[in-house]
């Protein structure tokens, strides 16, 4: 992977510490996912992207000392989705929430529904997903963080436990949300065409497979990635990172081990502008896995806590006002009483109420060059 | 209703315009005895250029880059030529001395009629008649004011003085049209588009006369006006040099002189000098979209990269030759260049500007270096699916050195080539290895090969690429006896050629003339050569030694009567785009 971008140390650097505020090193973490970071490696190579501009694109490895470029890898994201656990099939037993028009299909009532407000409408009962099931990911609160409120973690592929998602808990029984279904297909589209573009930007990169100490910083952009004739977001563009500080994440210390990229905490911010959903999805706390290939592409996923309220704001008040509900086949008021009680991150002391939501997210990338 | 008027009036006018002015008949071209004033000549450089004896005179049909510069600076900028053009012809390499060979198609009349309906239906709506007419009618037939905008358009559009009796003609076309249509600027509308499509405004007809000091043929001034502005700015003579023109001071030593410093000292020598390497590469086709490529084994391809790659390459020209003032040779090897955001992808570089252009250095470790390693000619001397080393090296023999590479012979066996599954010939190199072995082959892919192998670190659009189907490819080479070891190394070797500079002398010239070199123009081409290389291979001292010399200012008369060839299709054969083997 040849290195493109000059080290600038961002603004709300933090060191790298463990996912749970835990005071150990990341190495004795990766030591724990030794074989989820096998698997990345060996899984990794498509990136999302085409990874390639022609029949012969070949990695280009050398570093080269570009002003304003040198030291650092970057990514544009070109697929983005949930992180769906392998024991899917099981996790809902009595099926899929129901809509609107499902519910009228099927000759039952339709309670009435409020997406604006829907603890004025009444608790129409939710489906939620049951099933532990398998998920790569993190154990963000540590087990038992004392910021968090009780819920059931996932295993990891290596047999870990308490891995988090409580997003996907809540949301796994809804059929517009399943592999494959519309919001997968749109959010997969939403990072190529420009409405919801990502940057990774990893810095103070001295070897690109192994390195103990790196920087790195997501970024919102507002430029849409540079697109090949099939659809495929061609590498090594170039992408402006988003001028607001807002959309500019905090800097999180990571390290490289056999190619795999393992970093966190920081929080990440983008923007969203799908269709007329327009809103921001942020992470607080966030950790990063990804798997770089030797063609310089990256995958793996981003986990982290997101905002209740921003959450529902995007799959709830505003896709659910514009028939979302109909189209995905749930009811509001249900959705969101099935975060709320999900959600399991920044616990308030006082209240024992939580008001964030552990997710996890995949993401492949391409290289980029991501200007600041 | 427009269009069937102007129609109806255009028999009458080519007519009038090929046949009663003075035209030769056989070639278009009209020799006057009038001599226009000619004081003695100024001592010319040191030394002395030798004597010559110009080739014939043509008459040249407006190339579609020409038709829009002239409609554009005549009737404003934003006044657009749209249309499919009549396609010009290559010949011997250059669409300029294809427009010497051309006439105009029925079809292609068509075409020419329609873009001029267009071009004057917009030069007359109410956005721009008032500036470009000048008067206000009064009622829908007003001579005096038809007269006034005609006769100023018409000299500007067909690049002389209009006499009365033309003048009459264009406004009796627009009081018939005006009378019929009831308003008097669609009157005008008629008469501009039948204008437009006049044999004086598609073709470059040049006067000759005889020289009274020196006796024989001259070009006469006006139209040295028109052969110095479409070649220096690719257009049409402004007011400055037409009024020049039509005084007589362009066959003056020192009127000719001053001219021609102002025309190369102006800005819109850009224009001119872009055109003539755009028509010497072949960039034609790049404009047009025929450089395809297939999007499955190329999906950053786009018409929109390699429109930004093409403009790079002329960038790099125009800042190195112009802006510089440096040495032509050097474009082959300069790690300078510019990028935009498009073009980063493909040559893998950081791009900061969202919009527009900035500049870019090749680092020393890059295999980028020169204009061969620019993806416009590595993606236009390619196939759709793979690049090509055969083409490459025909482009560099045939275009840069000006060596003729002979076309292959008719029974030759591509199939090892093609053969790109082939297991044990993963690369170009080796398939091409294997495909010379036939004698009746090896002889022009010696010639060619070793160029083209040498950017075989480009793909088939001009992405770097460190191995072919899993092969490290060998870019190592020798151009004539000089070794070198990748395409940098390719460029240098190049720039050192004995042949580079005076290629690029012989090519300005038949840029300039519209035709090859005669037998009386020799000495003279090796004199230039030399002066080439006394100016340290500056573009502009070329130039001026050019127009101001014998070879461009005389002429042995009209060219003999032949058959004209129609513009069509298969201009790519003279462009070097023939295969000239598989590879």
């Amino acid at each position: 992977m040849r290195s493109r971008c000059s080290f600038q140390a961002g603004h709300g650097a933090v060191h790298a510490r463990e996912p749970g505020r835990r005071p150990s090193s990341v190495g004795s973490r990766l030591a724990l996912l030794g074989v989820a970071v096998a698997w990345l490696a060996g899984a990794c190579g498509g990136g999302g992207g085409s990874g390639s501009t022609g029949p012969d694109a070949t990695p280009t490895p050398a570093v080269t000392p570009t002003p304003g470029f040198a030291r650092s890898l970057g990514f544009v994201v070109a697929s983005f989705g949930f992180m769906f656990p392998e024991t899917f099939d099981s996790g809902c037993p009595d099926g899929f929430n129901r809509g609107p028009i499902e519910l009228a299909s099927a000759g039952l009532p339709v309670p009435p529904d409020d997406c604006v407000d829907p603890g004025a409408a009444p608790d129409p009962g939710f489906l939620t997903l049951q099933s532990s099931g398998t998920l790569d990911g993190f154990d963000l609160d540590g087990g038992s963080g004392a910021d968090s409120c009780e819920h059931a973690g996932f295993d990891g592929p290596a047999g870990e436990s308490g891995i988090d998602d409580q997003l996907w808990r809540a949301i796994g029984c809804i059929r517009g949300f399943q592999k494959g279904e519309i919001v997968d297909s749109v959010v997969e589209s939403a990072v190529r065409d420009g409405s919801m573009t990502i940057l990774v930007d990893v810095r103070d990169v001295d070897d690109p497979r192994n390195d103990d100490d790196v920087a790195v910083q997501v970024f919102a952009s507002r430029e849409a990635p540079p697109l090949g004739a099939d659809g495929s977001v061609l590498p090594f563009g170039t992408l402006s990172i988003d001028p607001d500080p807002r959309f500019q994440g905090t800097v999180g210390r990571g390290r490289i081990v056999d190619g795999v990229l393992t970093a966190g905490p920081m929080d990440v911010r983008v923007r969203l502008n799908i269709q007329i959903v327009e809103g921001e999805l942020s992470f607080r706390d966030a950790y990063m896995r990804l798997a770089i290939a030797p063609d310089g592409s990256a995958r793996g996923g981003l986990h982290g806590y997101a905002p209740v309220d921003e959450v529902y704001d995007i799959f709830g008040r505003q896709a659910g006002t514009i028939g979302g509900k109909e189209a995905l086949g749930y009811l509001c008021a249900g959705l969101r009483r099935a975060l709320d009680a999900q959600a399991d991150g920044g616990r308030d002391p006082a209240t024992g109420h939580c008001d964030s939501i552990s997710t996890s997210y995949r993401l492949g990338g391409v290289p980029a060059f991501v200007a600041r | 209703m427009k269009t069937l008027l102007r129609t109806t009036l255009l028999a009458t006018l080519l007519l009038s315009a090929c046949g009663s002015d003075g035209g030769t008949g056989g070639t278009g071209l009209r020799a006057t005895a009038t001599p226009a004033p000619s004081p003695s000549a100024t001592p010319g450089p040191t030394p002395a250029p030798p004597t010559t004896k110009a080739g014939a005179a043509a008459m040249r049909r407006l190339t579609a880059a020409q038709y829009r510069a002239t409609v554009a600076d005549v009737l404003g900028e934003d006044v657009a030529a749209a249309g499919r053009f009549e396609p010009d012809q290559r010949v011997s390499g250059l669409l300029a001395v294809g427009a010497s060979n051309v006439s105009v198609t029925p079809s292609g009349f068509e075409q020419y009629d329609a873009i001029a309906s267009g071009v004057a239906a917009q030069a007359l709506d109410a956005a721009h008649r008032g500036t470009l007419v000048g008067c206000t009618p009064s009622g829908p037939v007003d001579d005096d004011c038809a007269a006034s905008f005609l006769g100023g358009v018409g000299r500007r559009l067909l690049r002389r003085p209009l006499s009365d009796t033309e003048v009459s003609t264009w406004v009796g076309i627009a009081r018939d049209a005006a009378g019929q249509l009831g308003e008097f600027h669609a009157g005008l509308e008629v008469a501009l588009g039948a204008m437009l499509v006049s044999p004086d405004f598609l073709f470059r007809i040049e006067e000759t006369e005889v020289d009274p000091q020196r006796g024989g043929q001259r070009f006469t001034s006006l139209a040295m006006a028109s052969r110095l502005s479409y070649f220096l700015w690719n257009s049409a003579p402004d007011e400055g040099l037409l009024a020049a023109g039509e005084r007589g001071e362009l066959v003056d030593d020192a009127g000719l002189d001053a001219q021609a410093d102002r025309l190369l000292g102006s800005g819109r020598l850009e224009a001119g000098v872009r055109e003539l390497f755009a028509d010497a590469y072949g960039f034609d086709t790049i404009e047009q979209g025929l450089v395809r490529k297939d999007p499955e084994l190329f999906p950053a391809y786009s018409q929109g990269l390699i429109l930004d790659a093409r403009e790079q390459t002329l960038r790099v020209i125009v800042d190195r030759l112009l802006r510089e003032d440096g040495d032509y040779r050097d474009i082959f090897s300069t790690r300078e260049s510019s990028m935009t955001r498009r073009l980063g992808p493909l040559y893998r570089v950081p791009v900061r500007s969202p919009e527009g252009w900035e500049d870019w250095v090749f680092g020393e470790d890059s295999r980028r270096a020169g204009v061969l390693t620019h993806a416009s000619l590595l993606a236009l001397y390619s196939h759709p699916g793979r690049s090509s080393p055969t083409l490459r090296g025909k482009f560099v023999r045939e275009v840069l050195l000006c060596q003729d590479v002979p076309p292959p012979p008719g029974n030759v066996d591509f199939s090892m080539f093609a053969d790109e599954a082939n297991q044990k010939r993963t690369t170009a190199r080796e398939r091409l290895g294997a495909h010379v072995s036939n004698p009746a082959c090896a002889g022009c892919h010696s010639l060619m090969d070793p160029i083209g192998l040498a950017l075989e670190n480009m793909d088939g659009i001009g992405i770097e690429r460190e191995t072919e189907n899993g092969s490290t490819i060998d870019p190592s080479g020798s151009l004539d006896g000089e070794a070198f070891a990748d395409a940098p190394g390719l460029g240098a070797a190049l720039s050192h050629h004995p042949q580079l500079a005076p290629c690029l002398v012989e090519t300005v010239f038949r840029y300039a003339v519209g035709r090859d070199p005669v037998a009386g123009e020799r000495d003279w081409l090796d004199w230039e050569r030399d002066r080439f290389a006394d100016s340290a291979y500056r573009l502009r001292p070329l130039l001026r030694t050019l127009v101001l010399s014998d070879a461009f200012r005389r002429t042995s008369g009209p060219r003999a009567a032949s058959a004209p060839a129609t513009a069509a299709a298969g201009s790519a054969g003279e462009s070097g785009r023939t295969e000239g083997g598989a590879g």
